[in-house]
């Protein structure tokens, strides 16, 4: 009974610890890509930790080790999203911006700040050294690493297959 | 302790895993009868009635839930975590991300890459920064005097708590 609990609790254990393991590498290593990736991967082994426990007084199976490290990873996945819109947000930016000036922003700065090529260029800066999807040699950009690509691939045939093509954009 | 039999050891994915599917299968229906004009949030309504609907259905039909409290937890946990990653990249899949954009245009160029002045013609006009402030200001979260932006209240309350969560989790300015 109890370790039937223990595998109910086991994602969110791992999350928390994800959340604790990402906040603590972050203040101390400074770096944040680092502290998400350590973080989670600390989690994953709590949560199979906790499976493999359960496992030990016979409660677990296949069945649930998958399921709950599925869970963990979707956990993990929605905390990772929570905070790369801190990282890439520039929603969030502005109005973080704004707090720290409070008789406001005039709009004449912000789309001279943030032009369109500005945009572009913190993009293809995130790209070439964020999460390495570039090279840049001689003036010209070539795909480095196919991740993106494939995420990219995988979310337009979603598109072609949810969104009917007469409502598309 | 008694050990529940392996098919029972299943039945708790696969549950969640139809689930899942069910209510994916019943968005696909919805947006081909009518697009919703705002679909993120339809899609948290949809997501939320199907499981509602199966269990009801399924009580009233005289069947009993075939699981334990724990067990249905976990399930519901498992249902629930994947609803909102899927709710969350759908905005993804409903307009086409401009990194993605970028990605996939450099990679169709294959090994000769493509020019800054390739990528900048094509990426780098419009008003980007326009829109923001637009959808910031219909968020309630701005106002506008003049050129003047400021925050609302309301955004004054969101921008602390992202700028709290931003120190707490170590995070620098994003855009």
């Amino acid at each position: 009974m109890q370790a039937d609990w223990v595998l109910t609790a086991a994602p969110l254990v791992g999350l928390a610890i994800d959340c604790v393991a990402q906040i603590a590498i972050a203040h101390l290593a400074k770096r944040a890509s680092f502290s998400i990736t350590v973080g989670a991967a600390c989690g994953l082994a709590a949560t199979i930790g906790l499976v493999a426990f359960s496992q030990a007084s016979g409660t677990s199976g296949v069945g649930i080790l998958i399921l709950d490290i599925l869970t963990y990873v979707a956990l993990a996945f929605g905390y990772w999203v929570f905070l790369n819109l801190n990282l890439t947000s520039v929603r969030i930016r502005l109005i973080r911006e704004m707090l720290h000036r409070p008789s406001g922003i005039s709009r004449e700065e912000l789309l001279r700040r943030y032009s369109a090529e500005e945009f572009l260029r913190r993009r293809l800066e995130r790209l070439q050294q964020g999460s390495r999807q570039f090279s840049y040699t001689d003036g010209r950009w070539y795909l480095r690493k196919r991740s993106l690509l494939f995420a990219a691939l995988t979310l337009n045939a979603l598109r072609a297959l949810i969104i009917p093509k007469q409502a598309d954009p | 302790m008694k050990k529940p039999k392996p098919s029972r050891r299943m039945a708790a994915l696969l549950t969640g895993i139809v689930l899942l599917a069910t209510s994916f299968l019943a968005q696909l229906i919805v947006w081909r009868i009518r697009l919703p004009r705002r679909q993120t949030p339809a899609l948290l309504v949809l997501f939320a009635i199907v499981p509602a609907l199966g269990i009801s259905a399924d009580l009233l039909l005289g069947n009993s839930i075939p699981f334990s409290i724990a067990e249905s937890l976990r399930i519901a946990l498992f249902y629930t975590s994947f609803s909102l990653v899927y709710i969350s990249i759908y905005s993804a899949i409903e307009t086409e991300s401009a990194s993605l954009a970028i990605v996939t245009y450099v990679a169709s160029a294959g090994s000769s890459g493509r020019e800054d002045a390739e990528i900048y013609a094509r990426f780098g006009s419009g008003s980007t920064i326009g829109q923001r402030l637009e959808q910031i200001e219909r968020s309630g979260w701005t106002q506008s005097s003049g050129d003047t932006i400021t925050l609302t209240p309301q955004g004054h309350f969101w921008a602390e708590l992202f700028e709290l969560a931003g120190r707490a989790f170590g995070l620098n300015l994003g855009g």
